[in-house]
């Protein structure tokens, strides 16, 4: 039996501009909705999701279904909490799957795509740009689809804005769509741990989020002191439980191609040489790569805690000799400064040493990717928290062996647990339910974070939160 | 191809991809020897308005191997602007790092402009403003300007409020034509300090006898404003190119080798130091003056 939820679908309305738009003629499908899918994605600067309709009033054949037509969401609390937590117009982009139910109704799934991202679909740059990379990337996120783009991911804990290392540069948008050129810029952008930038797009609001992971990473959990639990006693007695404890269940855990080491020596994120020839002068730069100055680096700038990281075995040796000293990658590149004139071009730097974040930055990725799990729990809580991709969420995962627990922390598994940034993201609704599927990840194991949650960066960030979004007095009892 | 990083794999031999261009300018400036610039066909927007011909590259070119290959040694590319090449990026999909490897000679048709010239009777009278006429149609403000008052009083023309209207038309045809915004307003602000706009007298620059005798062969209608800005838009493609790519090459408006400075030393040809530096002082005044005017 699925937990009913506090929020539902209030709205649902279909119209196309050929109808005249939702202020002339649109149908009300509420009534229709057999399940909604919401995808959010640290990856992707917008929204995109699934619609199943049961259609036994021939809409399909009525509006003459084309991808062009536009549909409007609202979803709303239920019972006394009336106002709209989400409003979104999407563009219905194709029909996914079409099933014939019976002879009088069809269920369609219908594909949904928020609107600037069709609009940057139609559109390529090819035109150039001269600033920091965020300079750019506002730039372009203005003037092809006019959205603006929230920072509070980059400020760190006095507030200030953390922004990408690369000084200003000249750039010629290789054909790119606009939302494609932006991730192309943003890939080039890092803190000075060689962290990478990411744009987003959530639920929660219309603006494009900015952020890098050093922020993410030291923020406090949405739902730091009410932790998501699973044990298998939870899911039996879920129905048992009050209302308040099932919403923070978890109801299923997975986890596939984790922790594989090779890959990511194979991929030069464990120990790497990076060179670049300069055309310009025909210099050579080579500077060794290694996961353990990455880490270190990490560490010193309060992003996690060395001592608890669980994505590197320093210990693993092979022919007794460890790994991270072997060159699994010999990565050459080549720049002509210069051909800009007094400007970087994107593949320039004045301080050769940080041609290495470009490196780095892909490494931090991949050891991301190493822990990552499949995690889904009620939804509730993602609305009246405001919680979405970029945010860290807390999960208490039992451990599977609790027989003979030396200590209260034993039956605690310690590599699922903790805190974890959600990377994916979906919004599944079906009648009353709603529910969150996320894939989430980590560096460290659970027991790191309390001194990271102390520092002063932690809690400043959330006042920076808090005033930006507007959050209810229950969200701060939740917190 | 995935864009979404920087290092698209191990070895940078693995990603190429090549393209077509044509060279804008041949002549780099010192530090750029043996470059070219180029507009690549296919991927360079052809706009000047959204690709400035100043943020395109300066491509290395390839030289044969019967030359040194060394600095100083050896014989340097001899490109012409408009020629067609032939090269590749060495970082393929990323398109920033252009080489040029060779020039493919070419029987070079009439343009699309030249082919709209085709029956027009430019023989005749072999006036190049002839060839401007298309131009004019294309790039011109599209508003009305006091193109024919040909007084040489600047004070009188203020009166009417002709001298803004020139000075605004001014100022939006040398951005339609591919200059920025800061490059234009010290051009405008060059021939307002000559002139005040007017156009009586030796014109807007005030040009002397063998620059005012080109402004006479460029049209018949030479007195009027907007034949006379045209003048100077050609005048820089003709006789003053040397000005012309200095002015390309600069983005500030009034630091030094800033626009100002480029259209009083090249373009208006003021010899005299101590003139020379009033007149620059006078022009980065008027220019900063129309920058705040136009927000």
């Amino acid at each position: 039996m699925p937990q009913s939820s506090q929020f539902s679908i209030t709205k649902c309305h279909i119209t196309a501009d050929r109808l005249g738009g939702f202020d002339k003629k649109f149908y009300d499908v509420k009534s229709q909705i057999v399940e909604l899918n919401i995808y959010e994605s640290l990856e992707n600067a917008f929204l995109s999701g699934t619609i199943s309709i049961i259609d036994d009033k021939g809409l399909y054949d009525i509006i003459n279904f084309d991808g062009t037509e536009r549909i409007k969401i609202e979803i709303a609390g239920m019972g006394e909490n009336i106002n709209p937590v989400f409003e979104r117009t999407f563009i219905m982009t194709g029909i996914d799957n079409m099933i014939k139910a019976k002879d009088n109704a069809s269920i369609f799934v219908f594909g949904l795509l928020d609107e600037h991202a069709y609009i940057s679909e139609v559109q390529r740059l090819r035109n150039s740009y001269r600033g920091t990379l965020s300079d750019i990337i506002a730039k372009i996120s203005a003037q092809s689809l006019d959205k603006d783009i929230d920072v509070s991911y980059t400020l760190d804990g006095n507030q200030q804005i953390i922004d990408s290392i690369q000084t200003e540069m000249r750039v010629i948008v290789p054909n790119l769509a606009p939302l494609e050129a932006m991730q192309w810029l943003l890939s080039r952008a890092t803190t000075k741990t060689g962290s990478p930038f990411y744009l987003w797009s959530t639920v929660h609001d219309d603006n494009l989020r900015l952020g890098n992971l050093d922020v993410m990473l030291k923020q406090q959990a949405f739902n730091h002191k009410l932790p998501y639990n699973y044990n298998s006693a939870n899911i039996s007695t879920a129905e048992k439980q009050n209302e308040f404890a099932q919403g923070f269940t978890v109801k299923a855990i997975d986890e596939r191609g984790s922790g594989d080491t090779l890959t990511l020596a194979q991929s030069g994120s464990i120990s790497a040489d990076y060179c670049v020839t300069n055309l310009n002068t025909g210099q050579i730069f080579m500077k060794k790569y290694d996961i353990d100055t990455l880490l270190t680096n990490l560490n010193n700038e309060g992003t996690i805690d060395k001592r608890f990281q669980n994505v590197f075995d320093d210990k693993f040796k092979l022919k007794d000799k460890p790994i991270n000293e072997y060159r699994s990658a010999i990565i050459h590149n080549v720049v002509s400064s210069g051909t800009y004139g007094e400007f970087k071009s994107y593949h320039d730097e004045y301080d050769k040493p940080l041609h290495l974040k470009k490196l780095e930055s892909s490494a931090i990725k991949n050891l991301l990717f190493k822990n990552m799990r499949t995690v889904v729990v009620p939804g509730t809580a993602f609305f009246v928290g405001k919680a979405a991709v970029g945010d860290i969420v807390n999960l208490n995962i039992r451990n599977d062996n609790t027989e003979n627990p030396t200590n209260e922390d034993n039956t605690i598994d310690q590599n699922k647990s903790g805190h974890h940034l959600i990377h994916d993201l979906r919004h599944t609704f079906r009648e009353t339910s709603h529910e969150v599927t996320m894939t989430v990840c980590k560096l460290e194991r659970k027991g790191t974070k309390e001194s990271n949650l102390s520092g002063r960066g932690a809690k400043q960030r959330l006042q920076i939160k808090k005033n930006s979004r507007d959050l209810t007095l229950r969200n701060k009892r939740l917190i | 191809m995935s864009y979404d990083n920087p290092i698209q794999s191990e070895f940078y031999g693995d990603n190429v991809r090549w393209f077509i261009a044509t060279v804008i300018d041949a002549s780099p400036p010192f530090g750029f020897e043996g470059r070219v610039k180029i507009r690549v066909h296919g991927l360079h927007s052809p706009e000047t308005y959204l690709l400035p011909q100043q943020d395109l590259p300066w491509a290395q070119c390839v030289l044969p191997t019967t030359e040194g290959g060394m600095s100083g040694i050896g014989k340097v590319p001899k490109l012409q602007a408009n020629a067609l090449v032939f090269g590749f990026f060495m970082d393929g999909m990323q398109s920033q790092t252009p080489v040029v490897v060779g020039s493919l000679p070419h029987i070079e048709i009439p343009t699309f402009l030249q082919d709209q010239q085709q029956n027009e009777d430019v023989g005749d009278d072999s006036k190049p403003s002839n060839v401007f006429q298309s131009f004019v149609g294309f790039f011109a403000p599209k508003f009305n300007v006091d193109d024919e008052n040909n007084i040489s009083d600047a004070r009188q023309l203020s009166f009417g409020g002709g001298q803004d209207s020139r000075v605004k038309y001014a100022v939006q045809f040398f951005i339609n034509i591919g200059y920025t915004e800061n490059q234009a307003l010290a051009l405008t602000s060059g021939l307002f300090i000559k002139s005040g706009m007017a156009t009586g007298g030796s014109g807007l620059c005030d040009w002397e006898t063998t620059r005012f005798r080109r402004l006479k062969m460029f049209s018949d209608l030479f007195h009027r404003f907007t034949v006379q800005i045209f003048f100077v838009a050609f005048e820089l493609r003709t006789f003053k190119t040397d000005a012309n790519i200095k002015l390309l090459a600069t983005e500030k408006l009034d630091a030094d080798d800033g626009a100002c400075q480029v259209v009083a030393k090249d373009y208006l040809d003021s010899k005299n130091t101590k003139e020379r530096e009033e007149l620059i002082g006078l022009i980065e005044d008027k220019a900063r003056e129309l920058k705040e005017d136009n927000g």
